[in-house]
């Protein structure tokens, strides 16, 4: 039998026929849906985060990594669902009205998943109104924003004040992309700022009142 | 090949001949009086926004004589100070050398980019078939763009070579990114044939567009401002930034130094934080001459980023200062001195004399 461990390497390395090999043998073994997920799956994901924050890693080995944990999710969502079993948290994640740059935020959404979140991928060019109508439709703990624009930080700045006055108990709202700082962040509001993909899920763990 | 020059002739203050020999001497990190300075200064009698009823963007961004005129009216209306060029560049956005490949463009205010058209891994192999197309309706409007602006401008100013994507930037935008990245991770050898291909075709278009303007009598600048008389550039790859440096030195590096042996002389864009891991590999690049380094906003001033400046001179490569404003631009000269520096403001004066006690301060600070 596989070790919970072996899942966790092959998911680091983006060896996705391993990856998916290992989830089909430890369920097969008897390792729970949610062991193999939060076990197996999800600290690979961890690690390939750590890497990419330390720059050991770059966009295309994250990018396989993810890949292989989604074709692994393939198998166990059905077997979640069955089961009743949820990620804990949920996240919303979009670029901002008048931007359509969408590989970091891309990034973002899987390192969420990879940490047990449940996203809700808005896509580009998303408008206040629409972030706001998802987050109330999905209850989601979390909304990012992402701008790679100069030009469109006004915009992020209006959503941000839209769903901070929005009065949604207990939602958090973060931002990120290359023309934003912790001070741009600090200044229109926001709840925290990522300067990678890795540090989103640190951010976003500590935001929902997990560990980071 | 060398250009004779035509004369451009805007004020008072101002002479082509002057700024060239500022920029050839920043070339080969040297100094005359003072570094290249340009900056734009608000005109005192703006022009009325040009009429357009264009039934779509993209009719807008086709209409040859309206690109034209409106370029017209804003370049004669302002003053033209220190070694700023009064260029027009022919514009259809950055991937226009995606279209060589049958990449088509959409539109929007300020931009355009490419619609993807390589669905697939394998799909590569019918890119690496495909030789350039310079026939196709993007092409032949830019051709448009560059034989009517030489036509109005005259001697008032010069028409610039259009802003074009390479290699790595042309595969990302007809397959984009993510995919492109994935692709590197599954199929390296396709991936890296497809990478010399597009710079192949890249070097053609170079060479086309360098042609064309030198039978014109333009000397050689872009969206970057510099001046050269014969083929110049500014070589970049967005696309970069996202891999290693064993992959980009792997796939990416040689495939610039194609695009970059058409060039007599070259500035290189290396832009944003993430593309800094590659300051060194870029500083390799054979023949290149200089670096502009875009911190992108927020990561500001230019002040802050003197320890990027300095490698780049003491690997004897010029540099271009993106200054904030006045104060920042004098900041990094004081510390850095005259020698290699190009120094551009990025906020524009506000009239003629603020532009002018500027450059006497350059000038004083570079004795």
């Amino acid at each position: 039998m596989p070790l919970l461990s072996d899942l966790t390497a092959a998911v680091a390395a983006g060896k996705r026929t391993d990856t998916v090999r290992l989830t089909q043998e430890l369920l097969a073994a008897g390792t729970s849906p949610q062991d193999v997920v939060e076990k197996g799956l999800v600290p690979g994901m961890a690690i390939v985060g750590d890497r990419f924050k330390r720059n050991e890693i770059f966009v295309p080995e994250m990018l396989v990594a993810a890949r292989a944990m989604k074709e692994a999710l393939k198998l166990l969502e059905p077997l979640l669902a069955a089961a009743g079993i949820k990620p804990k948290y949920t996240a919303i994640i979009g670029t901002v009205q008048g931007d359509l740059h969408d590989i970091g935020k891309n990034l973002i959404s899987m390192m969420w998943r990879g940490a047990n979140f449940a996203v809700i991928d808005l896509g580009t060019n998303v408008t206040a109104e629409k972030y706001l109508a998802a987050a109330k439709e999905h209850k989601a703990n979390i909304v990012g924003l992402s701008a790679l624009l100069t030009t469109t930080m006004p915009s992020m700045k209006e959503t941000v004040r839209i769903l901070k006055s929005s009065g949604l108990d207990g939602l958090k709202v973060v931002i990120g992309g290359a023309p934003i700082t912790q001070e741009f962040a600090n200044d229109i509001g926001a709840d925290g700022y990522a300067a990678d993909a890795g540090s989103a899920v640190d951010l976003a763990k500590r935001l929902v009142g997990e560990a980071a | 090949m060398k250009t004779q020059r035509k004369a451009v002739s805007l004020g008072d203050h101002y002479t082509l001949a002057g700024a060239s020999a500022r920029f050839e001497a920043w070339w080969e990190c040297r100094v005359i009086d003072r570094p290249p300075v340009t900056f734009w200064v608000d005109s005192p009698n703006p022009p009325p926004a040009p009429r357009a009823n264009h039934a779509s963007l993209r009719d807008r961004w086709f209409d040859v004589e309206f690109q034209v005129e409106s370029a017209f009216a804003n370049i004669t209306s302002r003053p033209w100070l220190g070694d700023s060029v009064p260029s027009w560049m022919p514009n259809l956005g950055p991937d226009l050398t995606s279209t060589l490949f049958g990449g088509e463009l959409t539109f929007s205010e300020y931009t355009s980019w490419c619609q993807r058209n390589v669905p697939e891994t394998g799909d590569w192999e019918r890119f690496i078939a495909t030789p350039p197309d310079f026939d196709n309706v993007y092409w032949k409007t830019i051709d448009a763009m560059i034989t009517r602006g030489a036509e109005r401008f005259g001697d008032r100013c010069v028409v610039a070579m259009p802003d074009l994507h390479g290699s790595f930037d042309i595969l990302a935008g007809l397959r984009g990114p993510e995919n492109l990245c994935l692709d590197i991770m599954d199929e390296p050898e396709l991936v890296r044939r497809a990478g010399l291909h597009a710079a192949g075709a890249y070097a053609e278009a170079f060479r086309r567009f360098h042609r064309r303007l030198t039978e014109l009598r333009q000397p050689t600048t872009t969206w970057c401002s510099y001046l050269h008389s014969g083929p110049a550039y500014i070589p970049s790859c967005d696309f970069w930034c996202l891999v290693s440096r064993d992959i980009g030195n792997d796939l990416v590096r040689p495939t610039i130094e194609i695009e970059m042996a058409q060039m007599e002389r070259s500035i290189f864009h290396l832009d944003g934080t993430q593309a800094l891991q590659h300051l060194n590999d870029v500083l390799r690049l054979p023949g290149l001459n200089a670096l502009q380094w875009v911190f992108q906003a927020g990561q500001g001033p230019a002040s802050r980023w003197l320890a990027v400046y300095r490698t780049a001179l003491e690997a004897g490569k010029a540099v271009q200062v993106l200054a904030d404003d006045p104060e920042d631009a004098l900041t990094v000269l004081q510390r850095l001195g005259p020698k290699g520096l190009w120094i551009t403001v990025c906020r524009p004066f506000r009239n003629e004399a603020d532009g002018l006690s500027f450059l006497e301060a350059v000038r004083r600070l570079s004795c």
